[in-house]
């Protein structure tokens, strides 16, 4: 789960949990933070939770005019993970610019139509 | 959507609850629809999740399904095996070249290619284990040629044909999605056009001589014309060098522009070949086999003898099983004339724009 191997979107969400590692969150307040949509940010949670990066828990006491809310936050081993999932993501964003996806190799590149 | 919450295993509900349990706190209106969709997105899968567990049941049914047909209709051994084997191969497909075949994401060209690419090829496979009941030769005749052999050519051509679909709908595919728009859906379109052209598998009697003659030159002119036009339109496309796995539209690196042009109107003719040959074999196949005595080769079969008058159930039998090796050999070639037409009408619009310029 560290270097490579974490999307964008996952370190997004990591960077958003990490904020506040002690407190719970609910999934449209991270998802309104970090600009995901729900069929982005839950499959990314559930990940998190599979691998023990996330713990999940329904809310205690039923609130007065809305359904219980579905909370998360960092384990201790998830907010580790996510400490240095960022720092390697700051510190190669430092190093490397950006560049274009490479393309299959051996292919032509075509000018518009008419053109010499 | 409760009923479906139930098809998801227990200790997944609680993520597809809890955005049902969010979207009282979203903005109503667009937001808020658009957090139901990823919801249901999400139930979508993991049911999906289940019913993958579940291929395996449906496989041995399958199976089961398969022996109770055979022993109904008496059909060889042979179809059966040649079923089951062709039917693996086309599931274990995707799974063995997944290095090779990996899908284009997001691209609802691409998932429609393979899903009903993959859904006509099934649908070939059973109707050729249907219409093995026609194949089998009358108690009066020598015995013909064994069809383990056919099968096995059955197997090789579905098999190519799924890996031609899978890498052409790939990351890594040769294609644009101009091209595979245009080659897809000609296809489809040529092929019933094709199929109008000849229900019955043979050419249609027109005794006035004017449409008669009309009706011939439509013969000739849609299988052949059809895949040159579709390859001077994908090599001359503006879109002609945007490969389908760039999510952002850049272009294949630099170096022969006509090639390519050429390539795509290639890759353009062989999939209007091969997806009108699917198509026109689909809808003439079972169209064949709930009118066999209106299959145009049962004169054939049935040549002026005095002592049969009339065509014996054996003789529309045969004249099916004729009509079903045709439009085998139609799969067969499809794909390889439209690749030769598709190169010749790329290399014509190639020329015609050489001379413009």
């Amino acid at each position: 789960m560290t270097g490579p191997g974490i999307s964008s979107q996952t370190l997004v969400v990591l960077t958003a949990l990490s904020a506040e590692p002690a407190a719970w969150r609910h999934g449209y307040d991270i998802a309104k933070e970090t600009g995901l949509k729900s069929g982005t940010l839950y499959p990314i949670l559930i990940r998190l939770a599979d691998r023990g990066v996330v713990e999940a828990c329904w809310e205690a006491e039923q609130p007065a005019g809305r359904p219980r809310r579905h909370l998360y936050r960092l384990t201790a081993e998830g907010r580790t993970l996510a400490h240095a999932a960022v720092r390697t993501a700051v510190d190669g964003s430092r190093s490397q610019p950006v560049r274009p996806r490479p393309m299959a190799p051996g292919r032509p590149r075509l000018r518009p139509e008419g053109s010499s | 959507m409760r009923r479906l919450l139930r098809l998801v295993p227990a200790e997944r509900r609680d993520w597809v609850e809890a955005v049902w349990a969010e979207a009282g706190q979203v903005p109503p209106g667009r937001h808020r629809l658009s957090w139901l969709a990823g919801g249901v997105r999400i139930l979508a899968h993991e049911v999906a999740m289940v019913y993958r567990l579940g291929y395996g049941l449906a496989f041995g049914a399958g199976g089961l399904a398969i022996l109770w047909v055979r022993a109904r209709n008496g059909l060889p051994a042979t179809a059966v095996i040649g079923l089951i084997a062709t039917g693996l191969t086309l599931a274990a497909l995707p799974w063995v070249g997944r290095g090779a075949f990996r899908p284009v994401l997001h691209r609802r060209l691409t998932r429609g290619v393979r899903l009903g690419g993959y859904a006509a090829l099934l649908a070939f496979l059973v109707m050729g284990f249907a219409t093995a009941r026609y194949g089998k030769v009358p108690a009066n005749m020598a015995a013909g040629p064994a069809d383990g052999p056919l099968w096995i050519v059955v197997l090789l051509l579905l098999a190519a044909y799924a890996a031609a679909i899978l890498r052409l709908t790939s990351r890594r595919s040769p294609a644009s999605a101009h091209t595979l728009a245009i080659g897809v859906g000609g296809g489809v379109g040529i092929g019933l056009l094709l199929y109008a052209l000849m229900p019955f598998g043979g050419a249609l009697s027109i005794t006035a001589p004017w449409l008669a003659a009309g009706y011939v030159a439509a013969l000739l002119a849609v299988p052949i014309g059809a895949p040159a036009v579709a390859g001077a339109v994908a090599a001359r496309s503006r879109w002609a060098g945007i490969p389908l796995g760039s999510a952002t539209g850049v272009e294949f690196p630099d170096g022969d522009q006509d090639g390519v042009r050429i390539q795509q109107g290639i890759v353009a003719g062989g999939l209007m070949g091969g997806a009108a040959a699917l198509v026109a074999s689909l809808v003439t196949l079972p169209t064949l086999m709930l009118w066999p005595d209106r299959v145009a080769a049962v004169r054939w079969s049935n040549p002026a003898d005095a002592s049969r008058p009339y065509p014996t159930p054996d003789d529309f039998a045969m004249s099916v099983s004729d009509s079903v090796g045709k439009y085998l050999a139609f799969v067969v070639a499809g794909p390889v004339l439209g690749m030769v037409l598709g190169w010749a009408g790329a290399a014509l619009a190639g020329r015609i724009r050489q001379r413009r310029s």
